[in-house]
């Protein structure tokens, strides 16, 4: 009777009360038919935005279509990039107010079983309450919750999720969040960015080489000033401490306490440049540019060489493609800051030591965050600190442990 | 100060128990119209078919389609009255 006349829509008939409530929350219509049966047939709103290019990832030359709210459209982006049959995609439902969808996606015979079963495990754990966002699910799949080091990629960019897919890596959706979380990483992903496979090999492995060294230099350069004009000024070469002794001599503050106050304001400059309206952000940029920077030199709180060192850090630390990591920087230096100023450069070295102690000791997704390094896998140092040029790159990442190694199709060497 | 924390103004949180949601799970048309109490936005329409028969929506407005389901199941119940 309701199957003839209403004949284009798919009903299905319920069960339970249980069944009966979920089905309504998620937009579909109970009907009663009169006869003791009940049926939920699917009339979803389909409200959300349109596909937009990615604000937090830009790249020049690439795809610009990002992720977007709704889960459904998510999926369709990946399966026009990756049109095979072998991306499979389990549905997982997170949290028990919010029933987020949660849908975990893998190459089948390219994704390591053994890895997807992981990571399958670890989201039907997840029982709390709120699952509003990728994060939240990442903080109960984090097998390090005592780390600063983010354990999974966070990406809004469906072109990089395709390519992790295919090296054998596994990505999770949430409902109602642009965000995929990709798995298992390294920390040498995190400063890789997809424009470093739209460079030519040479460019990109530059740029890759400048991201490192401008990492471990927002991280060190100021703790290495303060133990240089605190402890080893002896090492300073004459000319260098002549400006050094020029710009500092009047100053009232130790090296240390100078830095603090400089970093710190920093900091807040940084954090309300993100809270702030944009509108307002030209009065943001007069006061932190003149006020604080030139103002405070001459005013004789701080020295220039310190301004010049502090602006050199904010902006090497800009260089991080991660924005997770990029804000872990802030951190790391006061700890490098305060080791420097209490023991010179040996404090700055314990403190580099527990640094890559603490990194080879994560894991993600129960894979060494550390890898290639340790454990050391030479396949996959090309493409780590050179991008070898493409055609090179015959296997897949070994870390990752493929099913499937091969990327050329006849699984030949010529 | 302190006496606010214990104070009888509103019901405390429950302290025995550890399961928010607690239903009986029959399925009965009392039972789902019982789910929209208190639901601005919950919607029941009823139709009668010849004397005897009664069909019943009960959906959340604002999550579905309203033209989708007019068109699909509204405009059909409402011409299987007039034959």
């Amino acid at each position: 009777m309701i199957h003839t006349c209403i004949a284009s829509v798919k009903a299905s008939a319920l069960t339970s009360l249980d069944e009966a409530q979920q089905l309504m929350m998620l937009g579909h219509v109970l009907l009663d038919d009169g006869k003791g049966r009940c049926w939920a047939v699917p009339f979803e709103n389909p409200l959300g935005r349109s596909i937009e290019p990615s604000e937090t990832e830009t790249i020049l030359y690439g795809p610009k279509d990002s992720f977007t709210e709704q889960i459904d459209q998510n999926i369709t982006l990946l399966r026009r990039r990756l049109p095979v049959t072998e991306l499979k995609t389990e549905k997982f439902s997170a949290g028990y107010l919010t029933k987020a969808k949660v849908v975990l996606l893998y190459l089948e015979g390219i994704a390591n079983p053994d890895i997807v079963d992981i990571a399958r495990k670890k989201i039907s754990k997840v029982n709390f309450d709120m699952v509003i966002e990728q994060s939240n699910l990442a903080a109960f799949m984090e097998d390090h919750i005592h780390s600063v080091f983010p354990q999974f990629q966070q990406t809004d960019r469906p072109d990089q999720c395709a390519y992790s897919l295919g090296l054998g890596k596994i990505v999770i959706l949430v409902a109602n969040t642009p965000f995929a979380l990709i798995a298992p990483i390294t920390f040498f992903h995190l400063f890789q960015s997809s424009e470093d496979y739209i460079h030519k090999w040479m460019v990109a492995s530059f740029l890759r080489c400048l991201r490192y060294v401008s990492y471990l230099a927002s991280i060190t350069l100021i703790p290495f000033y303060v133990a240089l004009t605190a402890h080893h000024y002896q090492v300073i070469p004459l000319r260098i401490l002549f400006v050094l002794l020029e710009s500092r001599s009047k100053l009232p503050f130790s090296p240390f306490w100078e830095a603090l106050f400089m970093l710190l304001i920093l900091e807040i400059i940084k954090e309300a440049s993100l809270r702030m309206p944009s509108k307002t952000s030209t009065t943001l940029g007069t006061i932190g540019g003149i006020v604080i920077g030139q103002a405070a030199v001459e005013a004789g709180f701080v020295s220039k060489v310190l301004i010049v060192l502090v602006g050199v850090a904010a902006i090497a630390s800009f260089l991080v493609p991660n924005y997770l990591l990029s804000k872990t920087n802030t951190l790391i230096q006061f700890v490098f800051l305060i080791l420097a100023s209490l023991l010179g450069i040996p404090g700055i070295v314990f403190g580099m030591i527990y640094m890559l102690a603490h990194l080879n000791g994560l894991t993600s997704l129960k894979q060494p965050y550390f890898a290639p390094v340790a454990p050391f896998y030479w396949r996959d140092w090309m493409d780590f600190f050179i991008r070898a040029p493409i055609p090179w790159m015959k296997k897949r990442p070994a870390h990752l442990h493929p099913l499937f190694k091969w990327r050329y199709n006849r699984g030949d060497d010529d | 100060m302190f006496g606010k924390k214990n104070s009888k103004q509103i019901r405390h949180e429950n302290k025995g128990g550890n399961q928010l949601f607690q239903k009986n799970n029959d399925l009965s048309i009392a039972a789902v119209k019982d789910l929209i109490s208190n639901m601005d936005d919950g919607e029941l329409i009823e139709h009668r078919i010849n004397k005897d028969r009664n069909i019943t929506l009960i959906f959340i407005r604002t999550l579905i389609d309203v033209e989708r389901l007019n068109e699909s199941i509204i405009q059909p119940l409402k011409n299987v009255l007039k034959i």
